[in-house]
């Protein structure tokens, strides 16, 4: 068994229990509650999907179980490139009264009527300038361009979840972005592809809660419940924890560069 | 639903055995048909005895069985579908007095109590119950969450519990559908069909009166 259903691990544990199918409903809402804490810790399900870009705004929409990311990237031949998380992107986009998408200029290059107007940083920098470091706080040129940086860096994302999507940089014109991203396990796929480890788990979690719930349970009883859910989520870890010896030689192996020799 | 009783049916086939004048001394009682009923009613619907843990605490009481209602039919019910019950169950915790709804496959239909469709639909996984139709109990319906007619499916087989047949009075009405009452009078009127009635005449005298001493 290389995966099993959420469907699977609750009649298993109807049949255990000797519940009958009344019971189902319920147990499954508590094995998706124990799925989504699962996933988030231990089983991390790690989702890797190919997203398209609305060249309109540079965005593409985030799946429905995005929870977090991992890596943003572009697809070159068989690697995928990472782009850089930056946190300056604006998440506004330009609406009009009808709420539809109003192009704008997304070019930092200031039009004339801006640049007559008094937008300007520290009262003399054009404000599409105020990452410099050249000027100091009056404006007056600081000369010597040292620490010149590496300029204006197109290759970057800003993850929005309020609007749901990942903001490409405005100047890299790509067509799609692959994203890796940990799922909060509520998807079709993750809950029809969970991992066996976790089956043991999950039917705690659902013993455990079915007492908590029920009034006919003493404390002492829930307790245990309790008790043995944490247990198995204890042995889930340790078999989902992949560390070997050899794995840890080859690490150490691996970064063991040779230095200069005094 | 039929509201026939034992007492009814019983008194149709007492009429058909008498050949429409029915008599207190006939061969065949009605506690014979009665009893009859019972054991055929009971081999008709598979009846099983009803037994089940309830981790809610609530006692089962004893002597209820499982009904087994074959080919119900399902008509379309706007975006939903919906069947009519065969029979009342009785009550239970969780309307588990419908036990089960299968398709002709054994599939299982998902029971939900009523009202929390609703809730469910708030939940982006379980709101479509992972591929699952459930069903809710209203009065004597039932009410499945999808319109499974559009799926091919035009009967489902249901498993009731009521009670142990007998223990229906004579009078009650039994829980049975109305389609089916008719192959029950005839598979009771077929058992007792070839009991003759008592003609009084004694044709071996001796032997009678050996029987006497």
């Amino acid at each position: 068994m290389t995966t099993a259903s959420l469907d699977f691990i609750v009649k298993n544990e109807l049949l255990k229990k000797g519940y009958p199918i009344q019971y189902y409903m319920q147990c499954l809402v508590y094995a998706t509650d124990c799925l989504r804490e699962l996933t988030f810790d231990d089983l991390r399900v790690i989702n890797t999907k190919i997203l398209p870009i609305d060249q309109a705004i540079n965005a593409a929409q985030l799946p429905d179980d995005y929870q977090d990311y991992i890596t943003v990237g572009v697809m070159v031949g068989q690697r995928i490139k990472p782009l850089t998380p930056t946190n300056t992107l604006n998440p506004l986009t330009s609406l009009d009264l009808n709420n539809n998408y109003a192009g704008q200029d997304w070019s930092d290059t200031i039009d004339t009527n801006e640049s007559g107007q008094a937008q300007i940083y520290y009262g003399a920098l054009p404000y599409a300038q105020w990452f410099t470091t050249h000027y100091n706080d009056f404006g007056e040129n600081i000369g010597r361009f040292f620490g010149l940086g590496a300029g204006y860096q197109e290759d970057t994302f800003q993850v929005f979840k309020e609007r749901n999507q990942v903001q490409i940089d405005q100047k890299l014109y790509v067509e799609h972005i692959v994203l890796q991203y940990v799922s909060d396990g509520q998807s079709t796929d993750a809950a029809t592809q969970v991992n066996p480890y976790a089956i043991k788990t999950i039917q705690a979690f659902i013993e455990w809660q079915l007492k908590q719930h029920n009034r006919n349970y003493g404390q002492g009883e829930r307790e245990i419940a309790k008790n043995e859910y944490i247990r198995e989520r204890k042995i889930l870890r340790a078999r989902m924890a992949d560390w070997s010896i050899e794995r840890i030689k080859r690490i150490i192996q691996k970064n063991t560069k040779a230095s200069i020799k005094s | 639903m039929a509201n026939s009783s034992k007492y009814l049916l019983a008194e149709q086939i007492q009429t058909r055995l008498a050949g429409g004048f029915r008599d207190a001394n006939q061969p065949v009682q009605t506690e014979d048909i009665v009893k009859a009923f019972e054991q055929i009613i009971n081999s008709m619907f598979k009846s099983e005895y009803y037994n089940v843990t309830l981790p809610s605490g609530e006692t089962i009481p004893d002597n209820l069985n499982t009904f087994f209602y074959e080919n119900v039919a399902v008509v379309s019910y706007g975006d939903k579908a919906k069947s009519l019950l065969p029979a009342m169950p009785i009550s239970l915790p969780r309307n588990m007095g419908v036990y089960r709804v299968t398709d002709s496959n054994d599939k299982d239909y998902i029971p939900v109590q009523s009202g929390q469709g609703a809730l469910l639909s708030a939940d982006k996984l379980l709101n479509e119950l992972l591929g699952n139709v459930t069903y809710e109990v209203r009065n004597n319906t039932i009410v499945f969450s999808k319109d499974i007619t559009l799926l091919g499916v035009t009967s489902v087989n249901m498993y009731l519990v009521v009670m142990d047949i007998s223990l229906y009075s004579d009078t009650d009405p039994l829980p049975i559908p109305a389609s089916m009452e008719e192959e029950i009078i005839e598979r009771a009127f077929a058992k007792f069909a070839t009991v003759t009635p008592e003609t009084g005449v004694v044709n071996n005298y001796s032997s009678a009166i050996d029987k006497a001493k």
